[in-house]
């Protein structure tokens, strides 16, 4: 592969360009093989296809970008703090909108960090709350009958299910 | 970048195209893997009722890789724990019917455990002295290696809730120190293991742990010291072991060419003796101090040492002997180190509780680093409150020269609590200006110190690489306090 470039161009699904650092690009595991198996240099015109929609590639770049220094280089304690912080402020967003998007993304481009970090935001949006309120949150739409409802209420001892 | 021709890539699965505009439930669209990823992440009684939500869900949290079992949870109802003042009541009616429960806690974490149909990589329990007592915790743990698990933690409350005592108390001490009941060789198999506030007098179920135990976190845990060095002497396989606020011992022996990282806190010790070469991390908070130590090891890179927890003066007074100080612990190492000791050659980081303001302990860390041939990182934490300034002594102005380890090593400096006293910048301006590879400075203080800040930045800097960092904190010295007391290196996760 040629090292000589610093940034390539992706496509998303949608048929969008997106410029993505390699370094960032390395966070990925296709992605980086993409890079060890395809010629990238500047007069190369072959453009890979991301099966991410653009909204939600925009993010996931952001994420790379973002953590692609310390993946590439130890850095120390503090700067990992701060990194979580931006962790924090970068997942709110819009659940029914990018969450699930991105969490797909994460999976399929093998992030883990990413992964990880979307499933426990996911999870931090159920927890303390109730099955109604959790239904609401994620549109989940009830398909137990009430007699349904009350034998699983009734397996489950100990687990409130109001 | 790899010269041995990198792996095959996979056919990149397509991404399920989740829609959005017609069915806004797009999380129930998710594979499995994932839901079952998200649910893990919940307690158990959480995770359970997501059953609940739709057919998609039902059953899903039977093949979760990690159970979070938490008895405060299974026994308040979720309506409930927003009220605790009445749980508090032992007359109350809400804590008789948690007294009650409490008694079927057992039973019931059984029959969930066999509805969990998966094997099991992680597990905590949290549970009351009620279930020691009664040795359901064995039972439980019997259920759960059944399914393979690796990593568990289990942590006994205080006291049993609704009656708000510990029902350990009433037995006779014969009879209390022996429970939980844990038969020989049952933490055998495991990776890493958790106990909080147990009793431990013997270190038999530990047989079998030779191997594959990894990481051993003690908190709270009443051990004698043959119980503990019974386990330090078996499980030689450990790399990381961290004992929290555990007593009823006075000497810590390790001999293990495998440990790497050792965490003691809150600990009144006589004796500390480690022969690890390949230790490499040692974090020492709050350590009563002991009248001997002996650290060996060939890799040691990073030391913590810190003295600044709330409970350590109450700790000490109790005893009728001192914290041991940071500065001590450097400035006195030839004391501290034994003579075998050769830390200073492999040490890269000191990162330790430290009051410029107090001249003896400035001593004490130019006694240390003029030493050390490979520090790169010193970071120092001073007092979140700090009662008086000592009178101003030119003490950093003085040192005509600054040693080999400033001059020719020091990259990066951290100063967390920076109350912009003279003595505070002067060692700043001492580093900075004959720094000559420091790479980094950050400097954490509260907001509102624009003229210290000006001052710090206008000193002539040695190395044409520094940057200076400020950081600002928005919390008080109280909450600085609460901070300072939660430096660990080890959790379970």
């Amino acid at each position: 592969m040629s090292s000589s470039v610093e940034a390539i161009t992706v496509l998303s699904s949608d048929g969008d360009e997106f410029k993505i650092t390699v370094s960032a690009a390395k966070l990925s595991k296709p992605l980086n093989w993409m890079l060890e198996d395809v010629c990238f240099s500047d007069d190369c015109d072959e453009v890979p296809t991301i099966e991410v929609n653009s909204k939600t590639l925009v993010k996931v770049i952001e994420y790379c970008e973002k953590h692609a220094p310390r993946a590439n280089s130890g850095a120390s304690d503090s700067d990992a703090e701060e990194l979580k912080k931006w962790d924090i402020e970068f997942m709110k967003m819009d659940v029914k909108d990018i969450l699930f998007h991105i969490l797909m993304a994460a999976n399929y481009l093998h992030m883990e960090g990413l992964y990880d970090l979307a499933c426990q935001t996911a999870a931090d949006l159920m927890k303390g709350m109730t099955v109604s309120q959790i239904r609401k949150i994620f549109h989940i739409k009830n398909d137990f009958s009430s007699e349904e409802q009350e034998q699983l209420r009734r397996q489950h001892p100990g687990c409130s299910f109001d | 970048m790899s010269e041995t021709g990198s792996p095959p890539p996979p056919p990149p699965t397509r991404p399920i195209q989740l829609a959005s505009a017609e069915n806004p439930d797009i999380i129930s669209q998710l594979p499995d893997e994932l839901l079952c990823l998200i649910i893990c992440q919940l307690s158990l009684d959480e995770s359970v009722r997501t059953s609940v939500l739709s057919k998609r869900w039902r059953g899903l949290w039977r093949f979760n890789t990690h159970l979070e079992i938490i008895g405060n949870r299974m026994i308040l109802p979720l309506a409930q724990t927003q009220n605790p003042e009445e749980a508090m009541d032992p007359r109350s009616t809400l804590s008789r019917a948690m007294s009650r429960s409490i008694k079927r806690y057992g039973q019931t974490i059984c029959s969930i455990m066999v509805r969990h149909s998966s094997d099991l990589h992680s597990c905590r329990i949290t549970h009351f002295p009620y279930s020691v007592r009664s040795e359901e915790v064995v039972t439980w743990f019997g259920y759960i290696k059944g399914k393979n698990v690796k990593n568990v933690s289990l942590e006994c409350s205080f006291s049993d809730i609704g009656t708000n005592q510990n029902c350990l108390q009433q037995l006779p001490p014969a009879e209390r120190f022996s429970k939980p009941n844990f038969p020989t060789g049952i933490f055998s198999g495991l990776c890493s293991l958790q106990l909080i506030y147990y009793t431990l007098r013997t270190s038999k179920p530990f047989e079998g742990c030779e191997n594959l135990m990894k990481t051993l976190i003690l908190k709270g845990v009443n051990i004698d010291d043959e119980t503990l060095d019974g386990i330090l002497k078996n499980c030689v396989g450990l790399e990381n072991i961290c004992l929290v606020e555990c007593y009823g011992f006075r000497n810590i022996e390790i001999h293990n060419p495998n440990l790497k990282v050792l965490q003691l806190n809150t600990l009144v010790l006589e004796e500390i003796v480690a022969f690890a070469e390949k230790l490499e991390v040692l974090l020492l908070d709050t350590i009563i101090s002991p009248n001997r130590m002996k650290i060996y090891s060939l890799s040691l890179w990073v030391i913590h040492c810190y003295d600044q927890s709330t409970f350590g003066p109450m700790l000490a007074s109790t005893v009728g002997r001192p914290v041991l100080q940071a500065s001590h612990l450097l400035g006195g190492y030839q004391r501290y180190w034994g003579e075998r000791s050769n830390f200073l050659q492999t040490l890269s980081k000191i990162s330790i509780d430290l009051d410029l303001n107090d001249i003896r302990q400035c001593v004490h860390l130019i006694c240390f680093y003029s030493v050390c041939t490979r520090l790169e990182t010193l970071e120092i934490t001073l007092p979140a409150i700090i009662e008086r300034l000592n009178k101003v002594n030119p003490f950093w102005e003085n040192q005509r020269y600054a040693y080999d380890c400033v001059e020719k090593q020091l990259k990066f400096v951290s100063l967390r609590g920076f109350k912009g006293s003279d003595q505070e910048f002067q060692f700043l301006r001492h580093i900075i200006r004959n720094g000559k590879k420091l790479e980094k400075v950050t400097i954490i203080c509260c907001q509102g110190m624009e003229f210290e800040i000006e001052r710090v930045l206008t000193v002539k800097n040695a190395s044409p690489e520094l940057r200076i960092v400020f950081k600002f904190q928005t919390h008080d010295a109280d909450q600085e306090l609460q901070e300072l007391q939660e430096r660990n290196l080890l959790s379970y996760k």
